[in-house]
């Protein structure tokens, strides 16, 4: 699943699995939207994601997520933050995505703007449905996302810097 | 505080399964070794049952992210089977190239960041590549290879959905699959540079009389279709697996173990296995080097599976590049079929060792009956075999090392659900 362009990698983790298919459902909305620049991929573990980064242009990662979301169903970080091994801490073969974030810092792979977006989950059973308000919130998270591209609130950021996450409910 | 010891050891993973182990000693004495596992096939045969035939590959591939050809390539050779379908020379190549590239990225991922950890002395592979980013950044180039082998055949890298019975709903231009050919040259010189790498790894000396299985084919390195054969000179058709191997249910898990019949044994499929029984059928590049290594076959020491493993991983490059070359575009991509009342049953060689599929199907097309078997359902036993026939000789270490070892045992078999290098976790209990 790839647009033209080589403007931002977006990548959506997940799997056919309940709730765990929310990455995959946000990057198939914004391929809907044909974002000129864009390339739009899905992957079933976070380590695929190594595949198609490169240091040059910006990493946009949806996933789902679990854990204490408080009232929040999605939120959003900019990497390197520390939430994040609370919020991803396993995964296929045990890459998380902050373990793989971490192998492409220091493989020198990643870019300095790197971006998740977390979608809370509670149903992750193997081949169940997608909860009732899955795909409200995927919505939510897509203008949330062509928001911040089209706001030009984009480009290299220091990574250093680590904002707030901000929640949503 | 007794004389009884407890090393309990569990984790679950996400999506793949979840794996735990249990070790209990009484008196200095190992008592008890269980490895848990809990994966979802058992899930997916009652989930096929009604539905159309035509949607087997595609549900099967759901089964694992990382090996969804294996399912839906075993699904689609036993449905052909009950339904008669002959496949074409061209099909079946293609199939094989689809084979290719899922053992590239399953192979080169175990081997560089889930396996040599282990005899570098690293937690993970993350840990490794401080030291190691030249082999890490190898590993993930071959790893792409294998996924962009699978997006332009498949479809997608991910579960692939251009797999049909009777073929494939699209055949890929020549071009594009041209256009693979000078990375899968780099490819099959790095990986024959990685296999040379992990031989030079230091390995545990220790050695076991495997009943190995795996399919043998008459002219090649078996994938898709072969007798089952054993390191105990057996060959049977496909369609006496299940009278020669039993799956059945163990108190401490929910995934079934397979076993030998009648006598109750275990046995060992995967990489190891295969090799013992095809070494003559590896194409010259992978023959050549398992020579130069001197290979030993069979091999009874499960670490060295991490060489077996590349020997295949250059075996799988090697078959890729003289598919590449040779492609042509052809029709019918599809064989037409009718629907009809049938059995069939089918096995193909998953990167992690022999995978069974049987179906049933009605006159009108829908799966009556399932039945899947995973090779590492089929490893779990042997596994179990190894720590009970192992552990005696390392139980007076500290937990925590005698938890980190019984995990790189486990680890040479790249178990499916959790070929993580953070598999076990333990817990201890002293009573």
């Amino acid at each position: 699943m790839t647009t033209d362009g080589a403007g931002l990698c977006f990548v959506g983790i997940g799997s056919p699995h309940g709730d765990d298919r929310a990455g995959w459902q946000v990057a198939a909305r914004l391929q809907e939207r044909n974002l000129a620049g864009w390339d739009v991929h899905v992957a079933a573990s976070p380590i695929d994601l190594l595949d198609w980064v490169r240091p040059d242009r910006p990493l946009w990662v949806a996933d789902a997520c679990r854990g204490d979301r408080g009232a929040r169903v999605w939120q959003e970080w900019r990497w390197p933050t520390e939430e994040l091994s609370v919020t991803w801490g396993g995964g296929t073969h045990d890459f998380s995505l902050p373990g793989v974030l971490t192998l492409g810092q220091r493989l020198g792979r990643l870019p300095a703007d790197v971006r998740l977006w977390g979608i809370w989950g509670g149903d992750f059973g193997a081949a169940r449905a997608a909860g009732d308000q899955l795909g409200r919130v995927i919505e939510e998270v897509v203008e949330e996302i062509v928001r911040v591209w089209c706001g030009g609130d984009v480009g290299p950021t220091s990574p250093e810097v680590v904002p707030p996450g901000a929640g949503h409910a | 505080m007794t004389d009884t010891r407890t090393v309990r050891v569990e984790i679950l993973s996400r999506v793949e399964g979840e794996g735990a182990l249990h070790i209990e000693t009484r008196q200095g004495r190992l008592e008890r070794v269980e490895l848990q596992i809990y994966e979802p096939p058992r899930l997916f045969e009652s989930l096929l049952r009604g539905r159309p035939l035509e949607e087997t590959p595609d549900i099967t591939a759901r089964i694992c992210g990382i090996c969804p050809v294996a399912y839906q390539m075993t699904a689609v050779h036993a449905l052909e089977r009950a339904l008669g379908v002959q496949i074409t020379p061209e099909i079946r190549r293609l199939r094989r190239l689809l084979y290719c590239g899922e053992w590239i990225e399953s192979h080169a991922l175990h081997i560089h960041l889930l396996h040599a950890p282990d005899f570098l002395g690293y937690d993970s592979g993350l840990a490794m590549a401080a030291d190691h980013p030249q082999e890490v950044n190898r590993g993930l180039r071959l790893k792409k290879h294998g996924n962009q082998l699978l997006e332009v055949l498949g479809g997608r890298a991910i579960h692939p959905i251009n797999v049909a019975v009777g073929g494939f709903y699209r055949a890929p231009r020549r071009e594009a699959l041209q256009r693979l050919i000078p990375d899968f040259e780099w490819g099959l010189q790095a990986a024959i540079e990685a296999t040379r790498w992990v031989a030079t790894l230091r390995f545990p000396d220790y050695c076991r009389d495997y009943h190995f299985v795996a399919l043998r084919h008459p002219d090649e390195y078996p994938f898709n279709e072969g007798r089952v054969a054993s390191s105990r000179g057996e060959a049977i058709d496909i369609d006496d697996y299940e009278r020669r191997f039993a799956e059945v249910h163990v108190p401490h898990s929910t995934a079934l173990h397979s076993e030998t019949r009648p006598d109750g044994g275990c046995y060992h499929v995967g990489p190891l296995a295969r090799i013992a029984l095809n070494r003559d059928r590896l194409l010259e590049p992978a023959r050549r080097l398992a020579d130069e290594l001197r290979f030993e076959t069979p091999c009874g020491n499960p670490y060295r599976s991490i060489v077996a493993r590349g020997l295949e991983l250059v075996q799988a490059y090697a078959e890729a590049l003289d598919i590449l070359r040779d492609y042509r575009d052809f029709q019918p991509h599809r064989i037409p079929y009718g629907h009809r009342e049938g059995t069939g049953c089918a096995a193909t060689e998953a990167p992690r060792g022999l995978i069974f599929h049987r179906y049933q199907i009605t006159a009108d097309g829908l799966i009556e009956f399932a039945k899947i078997v995973p090779p590492t359902s089929q490893n779990q036993k042997q596994i179990e075999d190894d720590l009970r026939d192992w552990l005696p000789g390392v139980l007076d270490r500290p937990d925590a090392e005698l938890a980190r070892r019984a995990e790189e045992l486990v680890r040479n078999y790249d178990p499916c659900i959790s070929c993580s290098t953070h598999f076990l976790k333990v817990h201890r209990h002293d009573h």
